[in-house]
């Protein structure tokens, strides 16, 4: 009996299932790779769940991977011809039939249900992967996939029309409809009255929700429930859901041990490493770039574009300020919030950047910030692979004076470690970023 | 008898595979078996879970660090079985993925590293059961418990 991690679990589900077009944010927090699927595309978060959606209108069978789901995403213009789930990890607004995952043994059968209830409502039908299912293991990975259509809706004659709000909200009872029939029915499932997220076993948590059934939801959930244990980013989106309740002093919050145990370790390569080593350390860093590891790390702030330009225009010194964020995530409609700080956009090989000014990244300390955007041509998913850095040990001098390796409390990147009381790299991990070689005060790596 | 073990690794196919043959001999053992998954940090996060090893309707739990690459910074646990609690070096092989394993088996009740050894055998990975093998007749593991220098928590 083999266990399989979340990663491997997921591949196989979007393989057995002939998903024909897979969409993954690049800030979802697991790496999505797929044996056969061909179609599958990383792209920003923002747009993520339209593309999906879009190629679902068209008539694909399409999965989507991201981050957060935005209230904006919920502007459906046509009804989808082909089935569309989408997996967030963060707890949703409730804008399309949510199926909440807790476990995750539960998976293969929660996409099965989703993709049957998205093929026989013709709207997208969204899982939301809880936090104790986001690197896990379980034994079960097949399912038997029963999703084909059936029959179709009495407004199938609308799938090439504008979509109305009578046929939306016709779409929405029609998805809770077959969900209770194939969910059980969470209220009922509860051992006593208490909610408890961070296991089926022990009890229960929401099942599921549809956008048009929420406040009867909300109030079976005040009615029925007096105590409940959750998972902080559970408890976070209950009380955002049952704010007029007043739930939230009812539920024990139960945290898991993960934010403060781990030492910052870095991606190889890291675009962050070279840019704060540019803008030195007077100067502080914001970032719409949605890496924990990077926002701990850099001590960085969390602002859009939008925001930053307000800051800076109020500041009295926006040379120091930096805006950092993905050069995809922008148009040439966004030129005017370029107005005051420095901005550095990370850019991926091959995508267009005529829209913006272009530096080269040894000028980033030379260059003017106060009136340019820099493009930076390293993103976090196109880490170039370069040669793999090589430690001369003579002029390796920290550990010899019995110091820690700057290399290493500067960078935190996973290819360098101590050996032996010497600082060595692994080869198979190294990009070659030279981000150890820009912060060595010994220049012993070349 | 119960255990909440909590584990980090950076490697995600020898974590895959130790959590295999962990499962293996831990229920071979009839212990009850659940598990919590953590949402990684980022992509260069190591992978890291919980297992809860139920093993009697007693009420107290002996806490257990697995920390195969060092990477945990609390070691307030009961067991703490990191590389650097069993005096091993992060080898770019990363055979310690191994020795660290084969600690945990000897730490818990119960159990041994028959499947382990019998799991190597069979792969023919001799070179990881050499390493299993010099790490054992250069550390004790049954006398660090004794003594208490593979356990940390501050009571």
């Amino acid at each position: 009996m083999k266990y399989s991690n979340t990663i491997d679990t997921i591949s196989t589900i979007i393989d057995s299932h002939g998903f024909e077009s897979t969409f993954v944010s690049y800030n979802f927090p697991i790496k999505i790779a797929t044996a056969t699927n061909q179609n599958l595309r990383s792209t920003t978060d923002t747009g993520v769940v339209q593309q999906g959606i879009a190629s679902a209108i068209g008539g694909n069978k399409s999965i989507v991977f991201t981050e957060q789901l935005q209230a904006h995403d919920a502007t459906l213009k046509r009804l989808t011809r082909s089935f569309c789930v989408i997996i967030t990890t963060t707890p949703p607004p409730i804008v399309f039939p949510t199926i909440f995952t807790r476990q995750l043994s539960d998976l293969p059968e929660d996409v099965n249900t989703a993709a049957l209830v998205s093929s026989k409502s013709l709207i997208p039908v969204v899982i939301y992967l809880g936090t104790t299912a986001l690197f896990d293991y379980t034994n079960e990975t097949t399912t038997s996939s029963s999703h084909e259509r059936v029959s179709l809706p009495p407004w199938e004659q609308a799938l090439d029309k504008p979509v109305t709000q009578a046929t939306l909200s016709d779409a929405q009872a029609l998805a809770h409809e077959t969900l209770s029939t194939i969910l059980p029915k969470w209220v009922d499932g509860i051992l006593g009255n208490e909610i408890v997220s961070h296991s089926s076993s022990e009890g229960s948590f929401v099942r599921f929700i549809t956008p048009h059934a929420i406040s009867d939801t909300c109030q079976l959930i005040n009615d029925k429930i007096s105590a409940g244990r959750v998972i902080d980013k559970d408890e976070e989106y209950l009380s955002a859901l049952l704010y007029p309740f007043n739930l939230r002093q009812r539920m024990t919050t139960f945290h898991l041990k993960n934010n403060d145990n781990n030492r910052s370790y870095l991606c190889p390569g890291c675009p962050f490493i070279e840019i704060s080593e540019s803008v030195g350390e007077n100067n502080s860093i914001y970032t719409n770039v949605n890496c924990p590891e990077a926002i701990r790390f850099f001590n960085l702030n969390t602002v859009s574009l939008g925001e930053f330009s307000s800051l800076a225009s109020t500041s009295k010194d926006p040379s120091s300020m930096v805006f950092v964020d993905h050069l995809h995530n922008y148009s040439s409609a966004d030129k005017h919030l370029l107005a005051a700080g420095g901005i550095v956009f990370l850019n991926t090989v091959g995508d267009s950047s005529k829209s913006f000014k272009v530096f080269s990244p040894s000028a980033l300390k030379s260059v003017k910030r106060q009136t340019s955007a820099l493009l930076f041509p390293y993103s976090c998913h196109n880490i170039p692979a370069n040669k793999s850095k090589k430690i001369i040990s003579k002029k390796c001098k920290c550990t010899a004076n019995g110091e820690e390796p700057t290399c290493i409390i500067n960078t935190g990147c996973p290819a360098l470690v101590l050996q032996d009381g010497k600082v060595t790299t692994f080869s198979d991990i190294c990009v070659g970023c030279s981000g150890c070689k820009i912060s060595c005060p010994y220049g012993a790596i070349q | 008898m119960n255990y909440k073990i909590d584990i980090y690794g950076f490697n995600q196919a020898l974590l895959d595979e130790c959590f295999n043959i962990l499962i293996e001999e831990v229920t071979a053992s009839n212990y009850q078996v659940t598990t919590y998954g953590r949402m990684p940090h980022g992509f260069a996060a190591p992978y890291s879970l919980t297992l809860l090893l139920h093993g009697s309707n007693s009420k107290n739990v002996t806490n257990v660090l697995l920390d195969f690459d060092n990477s945990a910074k609390d070691h307030n646990y009961d067991i703490v079985l990191t590389p650097k609690a069993l005096a091993l070096d992060i080898e770019t092989h990363q055979n310690h993925y191994w020795c660290v394993l084969s600690a945990l088996l000897q730490s818990l009740h119960d159990t041994s590293s028959a499947f382990l050894t019998g799991y190597l055998l069979d792969k023919g990975r001799s070179g990881e059961l050499e390493y299993i093998k010099k790490f054992n007749s250069s550390f004790n593991v049954t006398m660090a418990l004794q003594q208490g220098t593979i356990a940390t928590r501050d009571n």
